[in-house]
């Protein structure tokens, strides 16, 4: 279609990537941090039935505030990116508008990547709004939106009253549907089975280039896996699971890449992981563990909500004889985290070694530090920021030099296998 | 009884059938019973030919892809209806299943004879909130046995419940996909058709409507209500007995199913008063 390529911005069409082989991210939860010491005991869950009375305005402004300024930080610090998510009706995450959020950092920030990790498809009608959303971002931004999409979790489909079982085929049809809106020139008719509209038309459209990155989060099931690497996208593994999980689900996408005729590229892989950098080892315990366990005890409970359908039954089986251990909920001792690298803590040269150790086998381009966790105040989140960034971030670059090869380009809808586009 | 794999409107239906006389269309809940034995199924057989076809999605029944609410259930069942040739047939419905069946006879009265609804979903009642089943996890067996029955340590809780841990792969595919294939027609909105309240008053089956005192899912005011706009119909209470009657009480469902079955036909009194019902329901 030689009329769209008239169409790209000449600002555009030069390679926007970082083609760093590890870019650092901050990624930002923005829990609620208010929670009573005895809410375990009276409440199961963080999610779609707590009540919202535990929700205090006062405080929860002040942590938005501290939040906000923490992401803008990572900026300063020299971090590649941050990263923001959507979740519902929970303290777990205060942010059910992630794009908000993303408007307010593109007013804080320059220079760094605003990746939305990312919006729930299933729970926007029309999707077409997410198409508007990031592309609105994009714009402003000077370019620097990542856009994520996800199915978005189990408790999302309690939160919103969407139809579980329909979950995968809405995320399947919203997520062509933005595709085509951001690439296929307007208006266009979009006739699908949940989403029937007669002009799709976007206004703005993004001034990244074909479009925006992509990124999918997936929690290690093949289906998301093959279809991330079907059309090129980037895969980001759904944290709190064992580190060994991570590297299975890691060689799994590899293969799925050479299956499809090309090697994964390292910004095709994404891993998250609660960091945290003291002094010393001890120090950096001390520090931190009361937090995690806050985390852990108040606020992944309710998590795992798992709705009729949402999961097709041979995954659920999969699962379910795979689970005793090897997910957060099972973690019980700080050996436990230890072992397996449910959060990396300690002195800058205990993380570095850990993270290169790790990053060495699972080769992901994309390390995104959740550096806030749980009840953590803002100075110990700075602190670790810094050392992070001035001790660990210099050495894992030098270790990682830069890539020569441009990753490879998504497919574009209708649907085509490699032969047909080359 | 014995299982057959058939094809209905194009979609492979798992049905059990099995039994003597006139045929009876057994609807069944939202935990697909008729796989495993079943004290009512063969109790029904005794007097009946009984067909119990596993709905879309439940057992090795496929096609739930293209199930997108409660009326495609109905138009598989009048296709299932079509198949066997029979002109009105008489129809058992349990939970989920007797949603189905009040979906027929409100919109296909003419293919429904006899009547039974056990415990039926379809309607809301907005002053009493049904139990929301879709929140109890899998491993939250004693929660579902407390939800489902009267007694959650009679036996057959835990025959029809059983722990987690001790399910084998193949119930707990049929367990899993059961809860799909209900979240399917009934996630939102929840258990019911909003519009099938108004066209109750259509319904000329006079059915028998059976409720245990002690259902938590549905509770009885819903059978109470339904006995209000179904014409002619009247209402059974089963005592010391929860939501799955079939389960856990089911000599007395089938005791009171058979009296209605193989009752004598509708007095002329009667029949006049549903024209007159349908009369006034056409007028609305």
């Amino acid at each position: 279609m030689p009329d769209r390529v008239l169409l790209i911005p000449a600002r555009a069409r030069r390679e926007s990537w970082s083609i760093d082989r590890v870019r650092f991210f901050s990624f930002h939860l923005m829990p609620y941090r208010g929670l009573p010491a005895d809410f375990e005991d009276r409440h199961d869950s963080a999610w779609v039935w707590i009540p919202n009375a535990l929700y205090d305005p006062r405080e929860g402004s002040r942590y938005y505030g501290e939040y906000l300024d923490q992401l803008a930080y990572a900026e300063e610090l020299g971090f590649d990116g941050v990263c923001v998510n959507e979740h519902h009706q929970t303290a777990y995450g205060l942010m059910p508008s992630p794009n908000l959020i993303a408007a307010a950092l593109t007013q804080r920030t320059t220079r760094v990547k605003i990746a939305v990790l990312g919006n729930a498809l299933p729970l926007y009608d029309p999707p077409t709004r997410v198409a508007e959303e990031i592309a609105m971002l994009d714009n402003i931004s000077g370019g620097r939106i990542i856009s994520g999409q996800v199915i978005g979790g189990g408790p999302e489909y309690y939160s919103s009253s969407i139809n579980p079982t329909e979950a995968r085929s809405r995320f399947a049809e919203a997520h062509e549907l933005i595709m085509r809106a951001w690439t296929e020139p307007g208006p266009f008719e979009f006739y699908g089975e949940h989403y029937k509209l007669r002009y799709v038309n976007v206004w703005p459209r993004p001034l990244q280039q074909p479009h925006p990155p992509v990124w999918i989060p997936g929690a290690g099931s093949l289906e998301t896996i093959e279809f991330v690497a079907r059309r090129r996208y980037a895969y980001m593994g759904i944290p709190y699971f064992h580190i060994d999980v991570f590297k299975q689900t890691y060689a799994r996408f590899r293969e799925a890449c050479e299956q499809e005729g090309y090697r994964a590229h390292p910004t095709q892989m994404g891993l998250l992981m609660p960091i945290y950098v003291a002094d010393s080892d001890d120090q950096a315990r001390e520090e931190f563990e009361q937090h995690f366990w806050y985390f852990k005890r108040k606020l992944i409970p309710g998590l795992v909500l798992s709705p009729p359908g949402y999961t097709s039954v041979e995954s659920l089986l999969r699962i379910a004889k795979a689970a005793r251990g090897g997910f957060i909920d099972s973690v019980r001792t700080w050996q436990d985290i230890e072992d397996g690298c449910y959060a990396v803590v300690g002195s800058p040269s205990t993380v570095y070694e850990k993270i290169a150790e790790h990053q060495a086998e699972l080769g992901a381009g994309n390390l995104l530090g959740l550096f806030q966790v749980g009840d953590m105040p803002d100075e110990k989140v700075r602190a670790s920021l810094e050392r992070f960034a001035g001790e660990v971030m210099p050495r894992l670059r030098a270790d990682f030099p830069e890539s020569s090869e441009p990753p490879p380009r998504s497919l574009p809808f209708p649907d085509k296998t490699l032969a047909e586009v080359s | 009884m014995r299982t057959e794999l058939i094809e209905v409107g194009g979609r492979r239906t798992e049905l059990v059938v099995g039994g003597e006389g006139p045929p009876l269309l057994y609807l069944h809940s939202f935990l697909g019973e008729p796989v495993g034995p079943s004290e009512l199924l063969s109790g029904l057989a005794e007097t009946r030919t009984v067909y119990a076809p596993l709905h879309p999605g439940f057992g090795r029944s496929l096609g739930l892809e293209a199930v997108r609410g409660i009326d495609d259930l109905t138009d598989h069942y009048l296709a299932f209806i079509d198949a066997h040739g029979w002109g009105r047939v008489d129809v058992v419905g349990c939970s989920l299943g007797g949603w189905i069946a009040l979906e027929l006879a409100a919109r296909h009265g003419d293919r429904i004879g006899r009547l039974v609804l056990a415990a039926s979903l379809g309607i809301r009642l907005a002053a009493v909130p049904m139990a929301d089943i879709f929140v109890v996890q899998l491993g939250q067996e004693r929660r579902a046995r407390e939800l489902l029955f009267h007694d959650p340590d009679h036996p057959v809780a835990a025959l029809a419940v059983p722990r987690f841990a001790e399910l084998d792969d193949e119930r707990f595919r049929l367990l899993v996909k059961a809860a799909a294939a209900t979240a399917r027609v009934g996630w939102n909105p929840y258990l019911h058709d909003p519009r099938l309240e108004r066209l109750l008053p259509r319904v000329v089956s006079a059915p028998l409507v059976v409720w245990g005192s002690n259902d938590r899912v549905v509770p009885p005011a819903y059978g109470e209500r339904l006995a209000q706009l179904l014409p002619g119909a009247r209402l059974e209470l089963i005592p010391d007995c929860g939501h799955a009657i079939w389960l856990e009480r089911p000599r007395a469902l089938l005791a009171a199913a058979r009296e209605h079955l193989d009752r004598p036909e509708l007095a002329p009194t009667l029949a006049a008063e549903h024209e007159g019902a349908l009369a006034s329901a056409a007028l609305r």
